[in-house]
Parts: C-alpha cells; sequence; structure tokens
C-alpha cells in the first residue's frame, strides 16, 4: 500500500511541488516579458497614446485669371474613438440629436471600424459651434467623443463648375486598407479634385496624446513630437470663369447638355459646362442617404458629367470627317457632284430625307457642306465605304478617350464591318448603314469632348493636342509647375484636305446654316448639327471657331432635345465668343443679350434712346 | 513558561531582512501606485503601509518571542474568536466590492479571513497534535476536515473564494505533513478534478475512466475505500452543476474569463488582459520607477492590492520580478527546513502551515496577475497593500523563524 512517506521526502516533496511551480511562473513571465516583450510593449503605447491625426489643409482651387473656385474653411468635426467606448447604441442615442444624425448611422460608422479601434472614426463634420460647446461642457457624459478644428471644403461657384472640379469625401475602411489612407480623412472623390488629389491633398500631420485609461488626456507626448500638417498645393485651372458663367447662364435651368470650350493650338478648356448640375458643397459636410438618394435618383441625372461620359450621334458635324476621308482618298475634289437632292433620295426601297424638303439640287462639296445636305452626303457615304469610313474615324481618335484630366471619360462608338457582323449577323445589314454613317446618325456616338477635340484638330492644321483643365500646380512653398500642352495625334489628313474642310466650316457661318450666329467684328468658321433622337426632340449641336484663319477658341455645344443645331447650340456658342472677344478688346459694343427672346425688350429701348 | 531570546539568534535577522526587503518593495509599489491617483483617500496609503511595517515589525518580534506552546494552549480560544468574527462579518460587515470582508475601524480596516488563517493553523496543528488516533484513521481525517470545513465555509460565504483556497490547500499540505495516506489526498483532491470535469460530458466520462482504470489499481486499496471515492466523485460531478448555479455572477465571470479573456476585452476580461500588458511591456529592465503607463494612466485595475505585481513587473521588469520570487523563494526554503528540522509536532505543523500559507498565497496571486489561474482575489504576501495582510504575513514569518530558533525542544 501507499502509505507513510518518511517525514524528510514529504519536506522534499514539498519542496519539489513549491520549486516546480515557481520555474511555471518564472516560464510564464519569461514568456511574457522576453518573447512577447514587442507585442505588449505595443499594446501598453497603443494604450496611453492617442494618435490625433490633424488634417492637412487642401489646396485651393483658381481659374485661369486667379479667382477662388474652392477652398478649405475651418470647421468643427466630431470624432468617436471606438475602443473608449462600451456602449455605443447609447452613446448614439445622446448624440444623435446633438449632431443632428440618425442614431443607426453613428453607430454604423463606429461599427465599420474594424481595426485601430484607438484611433478617433469622424462621425459628424461641419458641426455647429454651439453644439461643439455642448460637447465640450458635458464631456463626462460623452466617454470617447472627441472633435477637432478641421476644414471643410468649399465650392464658391457651386453648381456652374460641379462636374468639373468634383467633390470630396471621406476615405471609408476598405480604401483605407488598399490605399493607405486615414479612415476619415478626406479624398477627391470625382472631378480634378479627384484627378489632382494627390497634389491638392497634402500631408496630414499629426499630435501625440498621452491619455489615462478614462480618456483623461494628460499632455502631448514628450518623446514623440507632433508632426504638423502640410498644406497641399494650390491648383490653377486654365477655366476662364467669365466663359464658363456665360455658357453656363445659356442653358438656363431647364436645359440640359454639355458645352465646351477650349484653346485648339494647346488644348486648354476655356469652359467646360455640363447640364443639368448639382450642388458639390452638399457633399463637403456630410450627405444624408435622402438627399443623395434624390440626386441619384433625378431622371434629369444632374450627377452625370454630359461633357466626358454623354454619348450622342454626332449629327451634321461628322459630316466633315466623311469629306475629309473622301478627299484623302481622292473619291471626289470640290468640284465633284454628285445626284440631285429632292428633299431626299431613293435608296432600294426606301426614301431617305433631307432635312430641307425643299431640296438643294446638285452640289459641289463646299456647298453641301455649307447647306449641310444629306442628299450628298448619303451618296458621298456610299462611295467612301463602311471600311475606309472607319479607318478614318479611328484614325481620327473617334475610338479613344482625348486624355482629358478629369476622371471618368467615356469612349463614343465608331463602328466598322466586325461590329456589324457582330452585333446583326453576317447577312443581317447591308451597305446602307453608310447612308446614316456619312451624315453622323445611326450607330455611330460621339462624347463632346471627342468632337471637339477633332473640331481643334481641324482647325489646328491637323494636330490634334490633349485638352485639360490644369493650368498650374503651385506649392506652398511658391514653387510653380505649368502643365506644358502635349500632342494627342495628328489628323489623317493633309493640308489641302484640311484648307478645304475650313473653307466649307467658314461658309456654314458665313451664309450656310449657322448664318444667324454670325458676329460680324470676327470671322468665324463651324458646323450645325441635329442629332436624331428616337427617345424624344433630337439634339442640337453646334461646333464653331474663331477667328477663321487664326483660331483662338473652339466651341463645341450639344442641348439635348432642341431641335435644329442652327437654332439654339450656335447661339449659344456665338454668346461666349462673344465674351471671349470682348475680354480681348475685339468686340468694344455693349454685349448683345446673351438669350435674345429673354432680353428682347431692353434691346429695343436702348436703341430707342 | 516566557523567555526572551534574541530573535536574530539562528538565522532570524535574514528572514527580518527578506520580510522587510519585501515590505520596503510594497511601499514603494503602493506610493508608485496611489500617490496620484484621482480618489484622494487613497493618496496616502503608502504611508497607511509604512505605519502598518511598524505595527508589523511589532508584532514579528513578538511573534518570534512568545513560545509555540502558548499558541499551543489558546489555539481553540484564537479559533473561537476568529469564526465569532466571521460570523460577525455576516450582521456588520462593511461590504466592498460586492463581498463582506472587512471590519472598519476609521481609516483602517480588518480582515476576519487572515486572522483566521492565523487561528486555522494553530487550531489544525494542535488537534492533530493531541489526538491519539493514527493519521490514518477516517474519523480523526472527518474531525481535521470539519475544523478545516467551518471556517472555509464561513469565509465562501462572505464570499471570498480565494481565500476559501487557501485554507483548503493549507490543509491539504498540513494533513500530508502529518503523513496522512496518499490516498486520502485523492478523496480531497479528484472531487475537486470531477467538478472541473463535470462541465462537459465527455470530459466526465474520461475522467472517471482515468479514475477506475489508472488511479484505483494504482493505490490498490481495499473495495470499501474504491466504492467511497467513486461514490464522492460521482456525487460531486453530478452535483457541481447546481453548485455552479449558486455562485455569483461575478465568480461564473471570473471562472469563464480566465477559461477564455478575450471574450469580453473591455469587460470582465480587461484585468488579465490589462495585467499582461503591464508586465509584458515591462521588459527585462522595466520602464523605470513611476514610469509605468499601464501602472500610472491606472490602465492596472486594483494596482494597489491583488495586481501589485504587475506594478512591479512593468516598472522593475523581468530583474524586479524574480527578485521578489527569489526574497518569497528563501522563505519558503526557510520555513520547509524549519518544519523538517524540528522535533515538536505542533511547532512542525506551525512552521509548515505558515509556509504553505505564504507560499500559495504568493502563488496564486502571481499564477492569476500573469494569467495562469482565475482572478481570485487573494493578496501577495507582504507587498499588496492591506494592514490585515501585511500583519499576518509578519506573524506567519515570525512563527517560522519561532519554530526554527526552537526545533530542539520537545514537545
Amino acid at each position: 500500500m501507499v502509505d507513510q512517506v518518511p517525514k524528510t521526502s514529504r519536506g522534499w516533496i514539498l519542496t519539489g511541488g513549491l520549486v516546480a511551480a515557481i520555474l511555471l511562473i518564472l516560464a510564464k513571465l519569461i514568456y511574457l516579458q522576453v518573447f512577447q516583450y514587442k507585442y505588449y510593449f505595443q499594446m501598453s503605447e497603443e494604450n496611453r497614446i492617442r494618435v490625433l491625426p490633424r488634417s492637412a489643409m487642401r489646396g485651393k482651387i483658381v481659374d485661369r485669371e486667379g479667382r477662388l473656385l474652392a477652398s478649405d474653411r475651418p470647421a468643427y468635426t466630431v470624432s468617436i474613438i471606438p475602443s473608449e467606448v462600451s456602449k455605443i447604441d447609447y452613446l448614439a442615442g445622446e448624440l444623435a440629436p446633438l449632431l443632428e444624425m440618425d442614431e443607426k448611422a453613428i453607430v454604423r460608422k463606429v461599427a465599420d471600424r474594424r481595426t485601430r479601434k484607438y484611433e478617433p472614426v469622424a462621425i459628424r463634420r461641419d458641426l455647429s459651434f454651439p453644439a461643439v460647446c455642448i460637447i465640450e461642457e458635458s464631456s463626462e457624459l460623452f466617454p470617447g467623443v472627441v472633435y477637432q478644428l478641421d476644414q471643410t471644403r468649399t465650392y464658391y461657384y457651386g453648381k456652374s463648375l460641379c462636374h468639373l472640379i468634383g467633390y470630396t469625401g471621406e476615405v471609408d475602411e476598405r480604401e483605407a486598407k488598399d490605399q493607405q489612407f486615414r479612415t476619415g480623412s478626406i479624398i477627391g472623390r470625382a472631378g480634378v479634385e479627384r484627378q489632382y488629389d494627390q497634389s491638392l491633398r497634402g500631408i496630414d500631420g499629426v499630435d501625440y496624446l498621452e491619455v489615462s485609461a478614462t480618456g483623461r488626456i494628460i499632455g502631448p507626448l514628450e518623446d514623440r513630437p507632433s508632426k504638423d500638417p502640410l498644406m497641399g498645393d494650390e491648383l490653377a485651372l486654365t477655366i476662364d470663369m467669365d466663359l464658363q458663367m456665360a455658357a453656363d447662364s445659356c442653358f438656363g435651368d431647364t436645359l440640359s447638355g454639355a458645352a465646351i470650350f477650349l484653346d485648339p493650338k494647346t488644348g486648354e478648356i476655356l469652359a467646360l459646362v455640363s447640364k443639368p448640375t448639382f450642388d458639390p458643397n452638399l457633399f463637403a459636410g456630410f450627405v444624408s442617404r435622402s438627399e443623395y438618394q434624390s440626386l441619384a435618383g433625378d431622371e434629369r441625372l444632374p450627377l452625370f458629367d454630359r461633357t466626358i461620359r454623354g454619348t450622342y450621334p454626332p449629327g451634321s458635324t461628322a459630316k466633315i470627317l466623311t469629306a475629309g476621308a473622301a478627299l484623302e482618298e481622292g473619291l471626289i475634289t470640290t468640284e465633284t457632284h454628285f445626284g440631285p437632292c429632292r428633299g431626299g433620295m431613293q435608296f432600294g426601297n426606301r426614301f431617305f430625307k433631307c432635312w430641307d424638303k425643299r431640296g438643294h439640287g446638285s452640289l459641289g462639296l463646299l456647298a453641301a457642306l455649307e447647306q449641310s445636305c444629306d442628299v450628298y452626303f448619303y451618296q458621298l457615304g456610299l462611295k467612301l465605304g463602311l471600311e475606309k469610313w472607319s479607318k478614318y474615324a479611328r484614325a481620327c481618335g473617334f475610338d479613344q478617350t482625348t486624355g482629358l484630366d478629369i476622371p471618368g471619360e467615356k469612349i463614343g462608338h465608331a463602328p466598322d464591318e466586325k461590329w456589324y457582323e457582330k452585333t446583326y449577323g453576317k447577312y443581317n445589314w447591308n451597305k446602307s448603314v453608310m447612308l446614316n454613317l456619312g451624315i453622323g446618325q445611326g450607330e455611330f456616338l460621339v462624347t463632346p469632348i471627342e468632337l471637339a477635340q477633332f473640331y481643334a484638330g481641324v482647325v489646328n492644321h491637323g494636330v490634334v493636342m490633349k485638352p485639360h483643365v490644369i493650368r498650374y500646380l503651385r506649392t506652398p512653398k511658391g514653387e510653380t509647375n505649368y502643365y506644358h500642352a502635349e500632342i494627342a495625334r495628328g489628323l489623317p489628313f493633309s493640308e489641302e484636305t484640311l484648307e478645304i474642310l475650313k473653307e466649307g466650316l467658314y461658309r456654314v457661318v458665313q451664309s450656310g446654316t449657322a448664318v444667324r450666329s454670325r458676329i460680324p467684328e470676327v470671322t468665324m468658321g463651324g458646323k450645325t448639327g441635329t442629332a436624331q433622337n428616337p427617345h424624344g426632340e433630337d439634339h442640337s449641336w453646334f461646333v464653331g471657331y474663331a477667328p477663321a484663319l487664326d483660331p483662338q477658341i473652339l466651341g463645341c455645344v450639344i442641348v439635348e432635345n432642341a431641335g435644329h443645331g442652327s437654332t439654339v447650340a450656335a447661339p449659344f456658342v456665338k454668346a461666349v465668343f462673344v465674351k471671349f472677344f470682348q475680354k480681348k478688346g475685339i468686340i468694344k459694343m455693349p454685349p448683345p443679350p446673351l438669350l435674345p427672346l429673354v432680353s428682347a425688350g431692353n434691346g429695343v429701348n436702348s436703341a430707342a434712346n | 513558561m516566557l523567555q526572551t531570546r534574541n530573535p536574530f539568534t539562528s538565522g532570524g535577522w535574514s528572514m527580518f531582512v527578506a520580510g522587510a526587503l519585501l515590505t520596503i518593495i510594497s511601499i514603494l509599489l503602493v506610493y508608485s501606485a496611489n500617490h496620484n491617483s484621482p480618489d484622494p483617500r487613497l493618496q496616502d496609503d503608502w504611508v497607511k503601509q509604512i505605519i502598518w511595517f511598524v505595527l508589523a515589525a511589532v508584532v514579528f518580534f513578538a511573534t518570534t518571542a512568545i513560545p509555540l506552546r502558548m499558541h499551543e494552549i489558546f489555539a481553540p480560544i484564537y479559533y473561537g474568536i476568529a469564526i465569532l468574527m466571521l460570523l460577525g462579518l455576516i450582521l456588520f460587515g462593511a461590504s466592498m466590492f460586492g463581498a463582506q470582508r472587512w471590519y472598519s475601524l476609521g481609516a483602517f480596516s480588518i480582515q476576519p479571513a487572515e486572522i483566521g488563517k492565523v487561528a486555522f493553523i494553530f487550531m489544525l496543528a494542535r488537534y492533530l497534535t493531541y489526538s491519539r488516533r493514527p493519521i490514518s484513521s477516517l474519523r480523526k481525517i472527518a474531525a481535521a476536515s470539519a475544523i478545516c470545513g467551518v471556517i472555509t465555509l464561513l469565509v465562501v460565504r462572505q464570499p471570498d473564494l480565494g481565500s476559501a483556497v487557501i485554507f483548503a490547500i493549507v490543509f491539504l499540505v498540513m494533513m500530508f505533513w502529518e503523513g496522512m495516506p496518499v490516498k486520502y489526498l485523492l478523496l480531497f483532491i479528484t472531487p475537486v478534478a470531477s467538478m472541473i470535469a463535470s462541465s462537459s460530458m465527455i470530459a466526465w466520462i474520461v475522467f472517471f475512466a482515468l479514475l477506475i482504470f489508472a488511479v484505483v489499481p494504482l493505490i490498490r486499496s481495499s473495495l470499501a475505500f474504491t466504492i467511497t471515492l467513486v461514490a464522492i466523485n460521482l456525487a460531486v460531478g453530478a452535483f457541481s452543476s447546481i453548485a455552479w448555479n449558486r455562485l455569483h455572477d461575478y465568480q461564473q465571470m471570473r471562472i469563464k474569463i480566465f477559461l477564455d479573456p478575450g471574450q469580453d476585452p473591455l469587460g470582465a476580461g480587461y484585468q488579465i488582459i490589462q495585467s499582461k500588458v503591464a508586465i509584458g511591456s515591462g521588459g527585462l529592465l522595466g520602464k523605470g520607477y513611476l514610469a509605468g503607463s499601464q501602472n500610472k494612466l491606472d490602465f492596472l485595475p486594483l494596482r494597489h492590492t491583488d495586481f501589485i505585481f504587475s506594478v512591479a513587473a512593468e516598472e522593475f521588469g523581468m530583474l524586479g520580478s524574480v527578485v521578489i520570487i527569489a526574497l518569497f523563494g528563501y522563505i519558503f526554503h526557510r520555513g520547509i527546513r524549519a518544519a523538517m528540522k524540528s522535533r515538536n509536532s505542533f511547532s512542525a505543523l506551525v512552521a509548515i502551515g505558515a509556509t504553505s500559507a505564504l507560499a500559495f498565497q504568493m502563488l496564486v496571486n502571481i499564477g492569476m496577475v500573469l494569467g495562469l489561474l482565475p482572478v481570485a482575489g487573494v493578496p501577495l504576501p507582504f507587498v499588496s497593500y492591506g494592514g490585515s495582510s501585511l500583519l499576518v504575513s509578519w506573524v506567519f514569518l515570525g512563527l517560522v523563524v519561532n519554530a526554527e530558533r526552537n526545533w530542539q525542544e520537545y514537545s
């Protein structure tokens, strides 16, 4: 039987047990203090250190004449430190009325943070000063709630620049992981705010504070100095606000469409308008779900940037593409006449109409351009053929983006034989598609910026510049980096071809379809277009440039559902051109009314005086 | 006969130094933990601890000087007083942290459970010495169990599970020392295992398989004993779920948190996590005195009492921790040696009881702050803030020195 253990052995057994237990404790001590030292030291640092980021001021944005378009203004931001909140539902309930927010939205924002729970999550930007005072005075009631002076983006010309400048937004958890940004920091979400975010953003600073377990701030950390934020670069745009406002006001509040004005020699965008618009200041503070949904759900699509994302049939504005290709291929000369226009022409068992029912008779190229005779271009298109047409359309850049420095640009559609075969089947389409393509209808789609770039190339000796809205970036220290104009491509047209096309375009304004938009002081060229729209009224196009011999400005305007190019789009271009040349001192007389219909009465009165 | 002898003969001096070093460390740590506490009542705790140290030194000298035979005579009176004080607690005790553990005397407070430890050791030692029955007698074991059981139940009633565990362990060690056969230890130890195993049916079945097919053949005991052993284990296992439901919520929580501290990092698991962070972040040499961020910024809970070892480990690192453990090791070594040397059964039992009380409080406390054991609310002898604990630690030290010095005396 295992029984009486001798007394000395009992002493040794107890000693042995004690030694074993102490060795176990020492082993755990070594494990914690030696092997896991770094981990636990990091944890103790995280415990005591509160990292308070200090957002850098976002760089301001100015127009080409230095007018302020967007800048940061001081505002209070309220944040919650998730690790210091034990009952988030309760806290959210207390905070919700003060922040004028939904309780669930607060809970969701805090819950979204899965890592780095000791860093504050921005809950509400741009909080009113009285609300901040309440939080400050009753900080005991709101554990883990901190506020700081921050910035909120302000857009001074809000609506008229919304698509171009875009807006900013907060970095969410997923992006913070992917891109090394801090959650809740501000990044550009659209427009140049996004395109030049790197430069505009600046570098955030940081304060390291020592805090107690209850969240009491002891003071700045001695061994880790604060880092001051570095302001972002100033971005100067090539936009001229006078022209931008002029173009914007043409549309009024009811018309939808796009307007692009640029310098064809450099590609500098002078005005870029997409209508309708929205107020980007909504996105700067915090957007409530309902506000966003009302914007996103608006059937006029105010969030949709038509200048770079809208694709339309170019209508008659594409006739110079057909003409240029045919001239280049040697299929016609200016003297070549086709069968007469009798208000249309018979092709197969279908009658293809010309826009002018009265008919144009038999015309040469220049007259056909001037009158925009569809029948001439039906026949020219047929003669050119799909293969050659699509080759030229693509060489002219209609199958690629323009390279404009605003994100989200779409590509139009210049179909070729492969596409038709794929879409309709090998034998289910025929040569008659060329009738439509020749006059810029059918499956041919362009974005306004593509069309503007093409025309800029035509009037710039075939040299196509990359359109851009950036003029320079200036660091806070004052170093300025100007953007240098870049050539995008060359047009596949010889100088002779281009001269003929420009002659045609000049005639359009001089005596053709756009004669009503002529400016006496300045020679002007251009082309009207009417894009057939199966969903409603036709879209009205006009692309114009001036002066005709040495173009300084080119405008491309589409007004949706507005009918003929000559009646709506062309006067818009004219209005902006007048503003442009007034600023140059070429047009000296008081500005003619932008919208003759609205201000006709005033004109009569001043004439009488 | 009351003889005055120099307490520092036969090694008493070095024991005093060991205890004094631990107490000085305690005063330093209590100051570090509480001197700038937001609660002004806690800021002067280190001064109180100095006063207690002076008192404790006097008590230590007295303990070394008073012959142990005196305590042998008065043991039943001590025991009776301790029982009455524990009973009184239930009626008049100050309630703190959901437990009634204190008698408040102005700025100071007395913990009867601490006094009870001394009284219990004397009482058990006296009984085991006086009873003429062999230690293997079940009647003797039952009577000894009753001495332990009464006081333990009163402590559990407070409720103070940590102290109750210490009573139980001290009892087992003293019984083992007195020569109780190992198989009888199984009567006490296996039911605990059965209780823990009963939390899951599979574990319980494995436990019984081990008990019947491994333990029982090993001890080669009588059929009656075997049946008793298995029956007790069955009963304990079956009723432990009922016992579990009778535990306070926070006691259940402590056990759950011990099993998985991560399940509620901001709630009950907070203490263990923050303690481990404090200890781990101390590294080899510590963050420096008064420079422990976990300590001074309030992250450590109960840092002047139960978690004071974490403060030491954070500010003095591995070096400081090892020094504290080494001082304890020295005291334990001397305590066991005194018991082994003593020719007097009562002295030996008192020495081994005192040593095991100190040793297991130290092991349970440090095991707890390291996350090896559940949070049990056991103070670290000599070091945790608290007059009763400090006084009783010094009494234990004095008893060991006394027993060692008078080893030649026969009973």
